[in-house]
């Protein structure tokens, strides 16, 4: 079925996964020896410290899995983005449900102004939560407007142009409640802007990582519907796919997965356009059954890599993943785009 | 089974909420014959693709009814119509890294399961369908790198592998160089002959057209559609009067239109074989007309190979036919 080279290209991925796996669990701003790490890891924690314990088993372990899925998801949704509105530059921020998670934060910060920038330690688990439920329902309002509009509309065009629009205006509505905020919240809705893994607690992992496999699981059944919308919406409908609904299910399950991911997260920028490229530059395919598990595994490995680079040694605890994956991610899709267009000129 | 397709008292355009509904063209009864290469034929913008997508069930017609094999089209299920009909359109595909072969493997999609997994057969079909229309060498190549016949010619055997009884394709020659056109024309040719299948295709090109088709669609918007063989819509004057328009008139003889220039030119041409084929082109591009009297002020006789052009009473020997439009243009002016 699958061709041998692509199987070859696939476990080298999984190699990458496995290795960054544990990479990003080795180093970190403070330094672990790896017989230490492995102790920890393996269960023996006689003669390690119980602040490196801490710092594995709490914060890197959790760090870790949330990067990996969180590329993983955001990876795939940019991958039925760009195919559903047949748009090389789209990704999952596009309809506006990460402004509509940033909009739930600012509402929070405005009505509570109990968000102070010691919430974002961790230590505060009400804050915690507070965010992450209004980030969430601030994504759920505007995907439930999107998914209206989309039944109602049927065109990818169309959707695509008001989804901006939304954008724009959910944008808007930040700003101005941003304007009415208090100084320390601004600060603080600024810090919530640039993104992080570390906000997942082992309390909260398991809810995150079940929404989100559950989330690429329905993306998976898409794949014979994303295949069809490559030829453009009259030959898909012609053999035989509703447009119509087949639009507001992709428009459903990108817009969970981007919630879920923003409101544990905050935005996390470019690696929901940057992926989908590296997959089909890789795989060399638009085949949806091989892109959208190759999407996974690389949207994961990026992560996981942009995660390590946030957190280098030498840094006071760990950098802005939005910055971090944008400074990596650009470069990468330029590099690959030239690469492609040398190709194609020989 | 005789006619695969029947519209009774059809009405079709498109409905809009501001200004009501536009109709395209008088109520009409239509039918598609089966086993025939159909033509659409009319001016750009008198509504053929909206005709074709009216009756593949891709546009709701204003009023009246599409009976495709006896039953109604609106009940069809969608995946039932995708092993009836199949369509190539104009549509350009804007991915960069679908392959020919995936290209065409969605023919088979109807026909799959759930994960689109194709079977040995789907995948025998696919490479059947690229040997018919001569991709064979071509299914691992990117869709985007092949020129525009190439791409038409992979979109037909998506359609071919889609194993419907009948095909639309609406424009299929649009983009195509000279040499391309006549291929497909060919193709589908041997579509209809060969493989059973019925095609009814869209064109403005009236040329291909008359030679191709085994019958034809008429339309111009406004006007009530006509159907027939080719040769008789043009006996019966109907192809002039859809299509011209001011400055333009349809030489029934040649099967050609040609402008109507004023104040002709006459003249008198004795030439036989190949240079009396394209000598006569050039002289009617300039706006000479051939005439029978050898009385004539102009006169053209080829001896010896090479053209003798006299000019009232001056002959000139010219080799080149370039030469003689020289002299002609020059007689022109100083007339």
């Amino acid at each position: 079925m699958v061709p041998v080279r692509k199987i070859w290209i696939f476990g080298v991925i999984t190699g990458f996964l496995v290795l960054l796996f544990f990479m990003n669990l080795f180093f970190g701003s403070v330094i672990i020896p790896f017989n230490q790490v492995i102790r920890v890891l393996i269960g023996n924690i006689n003669g390690t410290s119980q602040t490196e314990t801490l710092i594995i088993l709490n914060f890197r372990l959790p760090q870790t899995y949330t990067a990996l899925f969180a590329g993983a998801a955001l990876a795939v949704a940019g991958l039925m983005m760009q195919t559903l509105f047949r748009n090389p530059l789209v990704d999952p921020s596009i309809l506006g449900i990460s402004s509509g998670a940033g909009l739930g934060v600012a509402l929070l910060m405005f009505f509570t102004g109990r968000i102070g920038s010691e919430a974002f330690a961790g230590a505060d688990w009400f804050g915690h939560i507070g965010l992450t439920l209004s980030a969430f329902l601030g994504s759920l309002v505007v995907l439930s407007l999107i998914i209206f509009i989309s039944s109602r509309l049927g065109n990818a065009i169309t959707l695509l142009i008001v989804g901006i629009m939304i954008a724009y205006v959910v944008g808007a509505l930040v700003g101005l409640v941003k304007y009415f905020s208090q100084k320390e919240d601004i600060y603080a809705f600024a810090i919530w802007g640039l993104g992080s893994f570390s906000n997942v607690g082992n309390s909260q992992l398991p809810l995150f990582i079940g929404t989100i496999v559950f989330g690429l699981f329905l993306s998976l059944l898409m794949m014979k519907s994303l295949n069809l919308m490559l030829l453009g919406e009259r030959y898909a409908e012609n053999l035989g796919l509703n447009i119509r609904i087949s639009t507001i299910y992709i428009v459903l399950i990108t817009g969970f997965l981007t919630a879920i991911v923003t409101a544990y997260t905050g935005p996390v920028a470019f690696l929901g356009l940057a992926v989908p490229h590296l997959a089909r530059s890789i795989f060399k395919t638009a085949d949806h059954k091989i892109l959208l598990p190759a999407s996974m595994m690389l949207g994961g490995v990026l992560a996981l890599f942009c995660n390590l680079v946030a957190r280098l040694p030498g840094f006071d605890g760990s950098l802005p993943i939005n910055s971090i994956t944008s400074l990596i991610g650009a470069p990468i899709v330029i590099w690959f785009i030239l690469k492609h267009r040398n190709f194609s000129a020989s | 089974m005789k006619n695969l397709i029947q519209c009774n008292q059809l009405e079709i355009g498109y409905s809009s909420k501001t200004d009501g509904s536009k109709r395209l063209f008088p109520v009409f009864d239509l039918q598609l014959n089966a086993g025939e290469l159909t033509a659409l034929v009319g001016p750009n913008g008198a509504g053929k693709t909206t005709l074709l997508r009216s009756i593949s069930g891709n546009l709701k017609p204003i009023s009246g009814k599409i009976f495709l094999m006896q039953k109604e089209l609106q009940y069809y299920q969608a995946g039932e119509l995708a092993k009836i009909i199949s369509i190539v359109t104009t549509d350009k595909i804007v991915d960069n890294h679908i392959s020919v072969f995936d290209v065409v493997a969605t023919g088979r999609y109807p026909y799959t399961g759930f994960w689109a997994t194709l079977s040995v057969l789907d995948k025998e079909i696919i490479f059947s369908c690229l040997e018919l229309v001569g991709m064979t060498d071509f299914s691992e190549r990117l869709f985007h790198r092949l020129s525009d016949g190439e791409r038409q010619k992979v979109m037909i055997a998506k359609a071919l592998s889609q194993d419907t009884p009948i095909i639309f394709m609406d424009e299929p020659a649009a983009f195509l160089d000279y040499p391309s056109k006549i291929e497909l024309m060919h193709l589908l040719q041997k579509l209809v002959r060969q493989h059973q299948k019925t095609i009814l295709y869209s064109s403005h090109d009236l040329d291909h057209v008359l030679q191709t088709a085994d019958r034809l669609w008429l339309i111009a918007q406004g006007k009530p559609i006509q159907t027939g063989i080719p040769e008789q819509l043009v006996l019966d004057g109907l192809i002039e009067s859809y299509f011209t328009r001011a400055g333009l008139h349809f030489d029934a003889e040649k099967g050609k239109f040609s402008h109507t220039f004023s104040g002709k030119k006459k003249i008198f041409i004795k030439a036989e074989g190949i240079n009396g084929i394209w000598l006569r082109n050039a002289l009617d591009r300039k706006g000479f007309v051939e005439s029978d009297d050898s009385q004539c002020e102009l006169k053209i006789e080829i001896i010896d190979q090479k053209f003798h052009l006299t000019i009232k009473t001056k002959i000139y020997v010219c080799i080149k036919i370039e030469e003689i439009l020289i002299q002609l243009s020059e007689y022109e002016k100083a007339d």
